[in-house]
């Protein structure tokens, strides 16, 4: 990958395409445990891969692209987040209790929407896009305490659902 | 369903929903294309951040652009409308703020595209700073939502922080946290449910907002350079942008701030959580707390303080704004977030702590836990 974001950097359109294409599927399932409307996961991927495309000049090290890309797709989920927000919210990220009903991915899907919103976009950083800590501190502005306890809760959480499950059976 | 069974199906490759994919191959198309003809607009590479070129004392800022006209004037004090109303800023405390150094003033601006784009102001304190745009000569068509499509800001060169930033729709928090705009009225819709959001103030001119948030190192953006590019402006309806305006307006101006908290030392028990309120950290824009835990709690999310009780009985109950940031910190937990409003930190006898961590349901009054802290 530092080979396709050095080629990015000098201005290769096609370098950049593959890059960012190499990366919907991490971006998609970050941008979705924030966000729970395609329609506003679509605006901030889009949002993201231009703010990358104009500023991957400032990134210093190809090594740190795919943190810098991450901070970049987080922030554009939270003015999401900020645009839409017709009333004040109860939590950092609030749930609108709007759901698509579409039966792809529905098993993705319902597997990330079982954990409580504050746990989803930690669990996905460091279990399914394999961010570090400390990485996932400096992304969120988190201390990285509470990394680690979300984490934590999040797999007592599945644990929890899991003994349920088996009592309920 | 089975621990790992869940971690396994988080980890397989989904299908990118088709409005994703969509938007996302347009973007591409439009970057390749603007690529090959070598449109300058976009292609900005080794891109090195400018100093500015004129620096003007006292209360700020300012320096200079990119493209189109340049207007320079000495600084003077405009308080931003806009962020008067979101952030309910009465008289005496915008005098507060300038007196104590939090409120900064900008009088630069950007003319490209027949629009001009001006830096109005900054209210900056250790770990928020709040910022105002004024955006002039873009006729926006009733019931649409403005936006520029691309927005990038640095704070001395670096973009390690947090933001959020909109146009500013003429709608603030009341007391109960509830939606109003700001003549207090109630809310009103169309006949398809959408809300009524005024973009237009009554000059004509629209604001766009940001904040920009950094919680774990305090004083962050006190006094620091802060770096913003807009690129074209148009309207954003669903998933779609639809440009209008093809312009880019790039401003650098200094931001103000200081650390004006007041840090109350408390030990404050909250009900039969088993938690103890420690600290509390007021400035008039964010609010920052830390609670001990003991050993069977620690591992339990506090829910953070969502409201204030001031001294004269008046209940704020929808006070966060963010962005804000919780959670372990060694043996503490620590809560930090942006109000909605500016307040009086003085003015503050009690903290209000949702005592249902998920939230109300629908409907139904929230309780809390009221905790006195002066």
């Amino acid at each position: 990958m530092n080979e396709l974001v050095n080629q990015a950097k000098r201005g290769d359109p096609d370098a950049f395409t593959e890059l960012m294409r190499s990366q919907m599927q991490n971006m998609y399932k970050a941008a979705r445990a924030i966000l729970n409307r395609d329609e506003d996961v679509a605006d901030a991927i889009s949002d993201t891969i231009l703010a990358c495309w104009e500023h991957l000049g400032s990134l210093k090290q190809a090594g740190y692209f795919r943190t810098w890309m991450t901070r970049i797709l987080i922030n554009k989920c939270y003015e999401q987040i900020r645009k839409n927000k017709p009333v004040s919210v109860q939590d950092q990220v609030p749930d609108y209790g709007y759901w698509e009903n579409k039966y792809e991915n529905i098993e993705w899907t319902q597997t990330l929407d079982s954990f409580p919103q504050r746990y989803r976009l930690v669990m996905i950083l460091y279990y399914v896009e394999g961010f570090k800590i400390n990485e996932i501190s400096k992304m969120l502005d988190m201390p990285k305490g509470t990394v680690k306890s979300r984490l934590a809760r999040g797999r007592e959480y599945l644990a929890d659902s899991f003994k349920l499950c088996r009592e309920g059976n | 369903m089975k621990k790992n069974k869940a971690m396994y199906t988080l980890q397989q490759d989904v299908k990118i929903p088709d409005i994703v994919e969509t938007k996302a191959s347009q973007t591409f198309a439009r970057i390749q294309r603007e690529a090959r003809t070598g449109n300058e607009k976009i292609i900005v590479y080794d891109k090195k951040i400018r100093s500015p070129k004129k620096k003007y004392a006292v209360l700020a800022m300012i320096a200079v652009l990119a493209v189109g006209t340049v207007s320079v004037y000495a600084a003077y004090i405009n308080w931003s409308q806009g962020l008067k109303e979101e952030l309910q800023i009465t008289q005496e405390q915008q005098e507060s703020l300038q007196e104590n150094g939090m409120a900064a003033f900008a009088d630069t601006s950007v003319t490209d595209a027949g629009i001009t784009v001006s830096a109005q102001q900054s209210i900056t304190d250790n770990y928020y700073t709040y910022l105002s745009f004024k955006v002039e000569g873009y006729h926006l068509e009733d019931g649409k939502q403005p936006d520029f499509e691309n927005v990038f800001v640095t704070v001395d060169g670096k973009e390690d922080f947090n933001s959020g930033s909109s146009f500013y729709n003429g709608i603030i928090a009341g007391n109960d946290g509830m939606g109003v705009y700001a003549d207090g009225s109630a809310l009103e819709t169309r006949a398809d449910g959408s809300t009524i959001q005024h973009y237009v103030m009554d000059d004509g001119s629209m604001e766009y907002h940001m904040v920009l948030a950094k919680s774990d190192e305090k004083g962050y953006f006190i006094g620091k350079k802060l770096h913003v590019e807009f690129k074209n402006l148009g309207t954003v309806a669903k998933a779609e942008y639809f440009p209008d305006i093809t312009g880019k307006w790039d401003l650098d101006m200094t931001l103000g701030g200081a650390d004006t908290s007041t840090i109350i030392q408390t030990d404050e028990k909250i009900g039969d959580t088993g938690r103890t309120l420690t600290s509390v950290e007021l400035s008039p824009v964010s609010i920052r707390v830390s609670y001990d835990a003991d050993q069977e709690a620690q591992v339990e999310e506090v829910p953070m303080p969502t409201g204030l009780v001031l001294k004269d009985g008046t209940k704020l109950e929808g006070v966060y704004g963010g962005p804000g940031s919780s959670g372990m910190d060694g043996s503490k937990y620590i809560c930090t977030y942006a109000f909605e409003r500016v307040i009086d930190p003085d003015q503050v006898a009690a903290v209000l702590i949702p005592k249902n961590l998920e939230g109300s349901a629908e409907g139904q009054d929230t309780d809390y836990y009221q905790v006195a802290i002066q």
